[in-house]
């Protein structure tokens, strides 16, 4: 049967920028005679990331970018560890310069044979893929060297394969459970697909959990599963294995290392796979994430010998917009250098660009958290209809949290609108991944000031304003970034900022907080037209006293694009814009 | 407010019966409150009292005179070795009074006195459950003028409220559910607490699984339920299944046990947020099931069958291992060597004239004998036909434990005694003297004991 390989834009356009002659392996979801290439992995010593892409995106081929002629000898030999798949598939790349060319092939019995290959959009693999998220905690005891760890962890893995595990909706009582004849969910009418588990879940209540993933035009379905385990025996016969309870002492002196390990995983299943098929891969999916943090244990472990207690690590999920994929990391509470070098190397293997972090703790998905009703929104602006302007439209980078007004019980009308829009650009900082520290209180900024010896100690708890000279003093002292400042003499003098904004947006990203008059706005982007010189500014107002509804935010204007007049002629202003260090 | 109290019409016989061999007997009423109504299941008079002294003499057994001879803390005593019989959701409700005298008009104050310590006796033993609130059942039968009339008396307030006892032909709808409860527990002795006795660990064990199980949820027939619905509805489109019990061929709906499975939310458990190392003294694991048969009153809800199963679990664990430590000596337990301590198991017995099973509990080498022994003494029951005793949790074949304890390839054995891999008896504790072990694995015990008595 004819092989389809399908490769994502994304993967074709890293390729395609390939500059050096390398290998690497490729990962992707094999559907019957379909091949979805979503990643890839670039030889790097022994690197092997499998375990960092979602379940279900498997080692499905290699890639070889090449001067003269790729070495089919060596990539026939290596396909053969490919188990996904008896045709693996085969991208050569002859570097060229700017635009290399891509040729696809597949690697049957030996033989390399030509096979085109369809570009797919993100759009067209997300409305196909859905990801299962699985969560619950374990627990692990062992002696404390690395072979009874191995032990220990061996132990786990065949405890969670042993079909005590279950699965559990967070919502609505539906379980799937391990039994191999008969129904093997529990609070289920039929047998849905996770398309249908989805709509069930969404109409229940959660309707913005579809999001936007920045400005491409999909989005990432997410359905969460916790693991439960049962903790009673079905058969009520007399069963040999068993027996009645027995205390077992033992009174060896030992080192024990006791590991609690909080599994999060994703899985990337296709739309119409049916729910009750999923224990397999569920459980599949919890000994991938053992393994990844077993692996990372040992590093660790083998650093420093743990002495007392070490901060558990986290999981942390980061959906690398360059790579289109979720790439899932373990995290302990390393050095700084160590940290930085082991994400330096990740984005050499991912072929990431290093200008900015995608891998730092902020950079972490953010997840639609059901518990969080009243949450901040994220990114207002993502929706709004685009100007008549026709011009060069530069926008803020990333995600940023809307601050504004009257949040966290604190009654700032009148006088915190600068707070606010500091707050929204140390979000960004946050999210970004630049910055390791929560957004800061009005108490914080206001001590910081009081430390700086920019304001009296009677500053502090006091409802004065601050402006843009402030925002840059907190900034930098709270989380280290230096801002640049820019004047304007009146607000009609912002019509000929164009060039200066744009280029900060193309090469910062980040808002810009600016204040005049009495009122303080953060600007998140322009639209510039440089030949009829008209700019349009994307504004989010601090001035906003409502709940969080976007509708409201977007529909009256307080997220919105203005024009020149939006700025008061009478006033001067002074705008901050946050600098941004290039790296990791 | 009048209580309404019901039990089967066999027992009026049953305690008529005695004034003929006793001037005045006390015995528990034993079943389960539900919504406020006593349901009464078995009678059990206490044996009559005697000291070790006489006891050592060979005296013959007195019998009471009048109320005022009843030992209070022999009858709670009693209590408290009934309770560990009972599955969970039931108690030891009250006592009764078989006595010509007058003693609930007015209140004998005898009976306040005899109330209290019983409530206390029960209230005392953790995880026992003993207690089914402050009030307990009082009911008094006269042999003279064949009345009976029973109050309940609440301890705490030394209020009496009337009771509406009444006797009726079979009811018999008790409902029947089923588990088997599985653990593993691993606890460490740490260098801090390493000294003071075995038992003193067990509890913070048991109080850790107790902890556990509250937060466990349940599911009944493979299916979740609302806490607040009737189990009645639970079997409501079950089939009665073919009359397999002889006992209850007269009886139309024997009701298919509710299987119940038990789950533990691994992701709503808490977990501490380190990883830490530990120079541990040792470690203590407990493993095995524990097998339980619920009944309970069909107007009971979900939530409070939860209740009673996570009751029963404790109560026939924590019963099991102090019935274990009684039985040692302090020799035995100040030893400081690897053990496999094999508290006695449950035999699930179903009791002749209900359909109801109650526990009993029997070390390595007791049988079938002392289980008609129990059930004589404590619930006054003279097993003289054919006694279903189920054996579902079965007798562990310690010796794959002792291997895992001291495998040969231990290291760090410098510092604690040389202990031998092979499996040298006398240097445990259980599976000592033990003559001879019944059966592995276990079975359904039919005890024929000459059938002279059938019904």
């Amino acid at each position: 049967m004819k092989t389809n390989v399908k490769i994502s834009n994304n993967l074709i356009e890293k390729l395609q920028k390939l500059h050096d002659p390398c290998f690497g392996k490729l990962y992707g979801i094999v559907i019957k005679d379909t091949i979805y290439v979503l990643g890839l992995q670039v030889d790097k010593d022994d690197a092997n990331i499998l375990y960092s892409f979602p379940n279900e995106v498997d080692f499905c081929g290699l890639f070889q970018s090449y001067l003269q002629n790729p070495d089919t000898d060596t990539i026939i030999q290596r396909c053969n560890d490919i188990d996904v798949t008896d045709t693996p598939v085969f991208l050569g790349i002859k570097i060229n310069g700017n635009n290399n060319h891509i040729v696809s092939h597949v690697i049957e019995s030996n033989k390399v044979t030509d096979a085109s290959y369809v570009p797919v959009k993100l759009n067209e693999i997300y409305s196909n893929f859905v990801h299962v998220r699985i969560r619950g905690n374990l627990f692990l005891n062992s002696e404390a060297s690395e072979t009874r760890l191995q032990e220990s962890f061996n132990e786990l893995s065949k405890d969670i394969l042993s079909g005590t595990l279950a699965f559990k909706l967070p919502k609505g009582n539906v379980i799937l459970t391990g039994k191999d004849t008969g129904n093997n969910t529990v609070g289920l009418v039929g047998d849905p697909t996770l398309g249908d588990i989805l709509e069930l879940n969404q109409s229940n209540e959660i309707t913005q959990k579809k999001r936007k993933v920045e400005d491409d035009d999909y989005s990432l379905d997410i359905i969460n599963l916790n693991f439960i385990k049962k903790v009673s025996n079905d058969k009520y016969v007399v069963d040999q294995k068993q027996h009645a309870p027995v205390v077992v002492l033992d009174k060896k002196l030992a080192d024990v290392i006791k590991v609690p390990i909080k599994i999060d995983f994703l899985s990337l299943i296709q739309r119409n796979v049916h729910f009750s098929t999923l224990y397999n891969i569920m459980l599949e999916s919890i000994l991938k994430n053992l393994n990844l943090f077993e692996n990372c244990l040992y590093v660790v472990l083998r650093e420093n010998e743990i002495k007392g207690k070490i901060d558990s690590p986290e999981t942390l999920h980061f959906f690398v917009k360059e790579c289109g994929h979720f790439v899932t990391q373990i995290v302990f509470n390393r050095s700084t250098e160590i940290l930085k070098k082991e994400r330096e190397a990740l984005h050499d293997i991912l072929l990431i660009s290093k200008q900015y972090p995608v891998f730092r703790k902020g950079n972490k998905y953010q997840f639609y958290d059901e518990n969080r009703k009243n949450k901040l929104l994220l990114n207002p602006h993502k929706g709004l209809k685009s100007t008549n302007n026709s011009g060069k439209v530069c926008l803020v980078k990333g995600n940023y949290e809307y601050y504004h007004y009257c949040q966290d019980k604190i009654d700032d009308n009148g006088w915190g609108c600068a707070y606010r829009s500091l707050q929204t650009l140390a979000s960004w900082f946050k999210l970004q991944g630049y910055a390791n520290k929560e957004v800061p209180t009005f108490k914080d900024i206001q001590t910081c000031l009081v430390d700086i010896g920019d304001k009296p100690s009677s500053f502090i708890d006091s409802r004065q304003w601050i402006g843009s000279t402030e925002v840059s003093f907190v900034l930098n002292t709270l989380l280290g970034v230096t801002s640049k400042i820019l004047h304007v003499s009146s607000g009609e003098e912002m019509a000929f900022k164009g060039p200066e904004l744009v280029n900060h947006f193309e090469v910062h990203g980040s808002p810009i907080m600016i204040g005049g008059g009495v009122l303080a706005h953060t600007i998140l982007g322009v639209d510039y037209n440089q030949e009829t010189g008209n700019i349009k500014f994307l504004i989010l107002d601090p001035h906003y006293t409502g709940e969080e509804d976007l509708s409201i935010v977007q529909n009256k204007g307080w997220c919105g694009w203005k024009g020149t007049e939006f700025w008061d002629k009478g006033s001067y202003y002074n705008m901050c814009l946050p600098q941004v260090q290039i790296g990791v | 407010m009048t209580r309404q109290a019901e039990g089967e019409e066999y027992w009026l016989k049953y305690l008529s019966d005695i004034p003929t061999n006793y001037k005045c007997a006390v015995g528990l009423i034993l079943g389960q409150v539900v919504s406020q109504k006593y349901h009464v299941f078995h009678f059990a008079k206490t044996p009559p009292f005697q000291t070790d002294e006489d006891k050592a003499a060979g005296k013959p057994l007195v019998t009471m005179k009048n109320i005022l001879e009843i030992n209070d803390s022999f009858v709670a005593d009693h209590a408290l070795q009934a309770t560990r019989m009972l599955p969970g959701g039931m108690h030891v409700l009250g006592v009764f009074v078989v006595s010509d005298e007058e003693i609930l008009n007015p209140f004998n104050s005898k009976l306040r006195t005899l109330l209290t310590t019983v409530n206390k006796t029960l209230g005392n033993q953790n995880y026992l459950f003993g207690n089914c609130g402050s009030e307990k059942l009082i009911f008094h039968y006269s042999g003279k003028t064949k009345r009976y009339l029973a109050k309940s008396y609440n301890v705490a307030s030394s209020s009496i409220t009337p009771v509406d006892f009444k006797f009726l032909p079979k009811i018999n709808n008790w409902l029947n559910f089923e588990f088997k409860y599985v653990i593993d527990y691993l606890y460490f002795i740490s260098g801090n607490n390493y000294e003071g006795p075995l038992n003193r660990h067990i509890k913070i064990i048991l109080d850790n699984i107790n902890k556990k199980l509250q937060k466990y949820f349940f599911l009944f027939n493979d299916e979740f339920k609302e806490s607040d619905e009737r189990i009645e509805s639970i079997n409501k489109k079950k089939k009665i299944p073919r009359g397999s019990s002889k006992r209850n061929i007269d009886n139309n709906a024997e009701e298919k046990p509710v299987q119940v499975s038990i789950y533990e939310d691994t992701y709503s458990m808490e977990i501490p947020d380190k990883i830490e190392t530990e120079k541990v003294m040792g470690q203590i694991r407990i493993i095995g099931e524990v097998a339980s048969k619920l009944w309970l009153n069909p107007k009971t809800t979900i939530s409070e069958v939860e209740q009673a199963i996570k009751e029963d679990i404790m109560r026939s664990l924590s019963g099991r291992v102090d019935m274990h430590w009684d039985s040692l000596t302090d020799e035995e337990l100040g030893e400081n060597i690897n053990t496999v301590h094999e508290p006695p198991r449950r035999m699930l017995i179903t009791l002749p004239d209900s359909n109801i099973s109650i526990s009993d509990y029997l070390f390595p080498g007791e049988g079938a004998e002392d289980v008609k022994t129990s059930l004589e003494e404590l619930l006054d029951i003279k097993a003289g036909n054919e006694l279903e005793v189920l054996d579902l949790e079965g007798q562990a074949d310690i010796s794959q434990y002792y291997q895992e304890t001291s495998s040969p390839e231990a290291e760090c054995d410098t510092l604690i005694p040389q202990v031998s891999t092979n499996i040298s008896s006398h240097k445990y504790l259980i599976g000592v003297g033990t003559g001879f072990l019944i059966l592995v694995i276990s079975i359904i015990l039919h005890i024929f004991l000459k059938g002279d008595n059938v019904k």
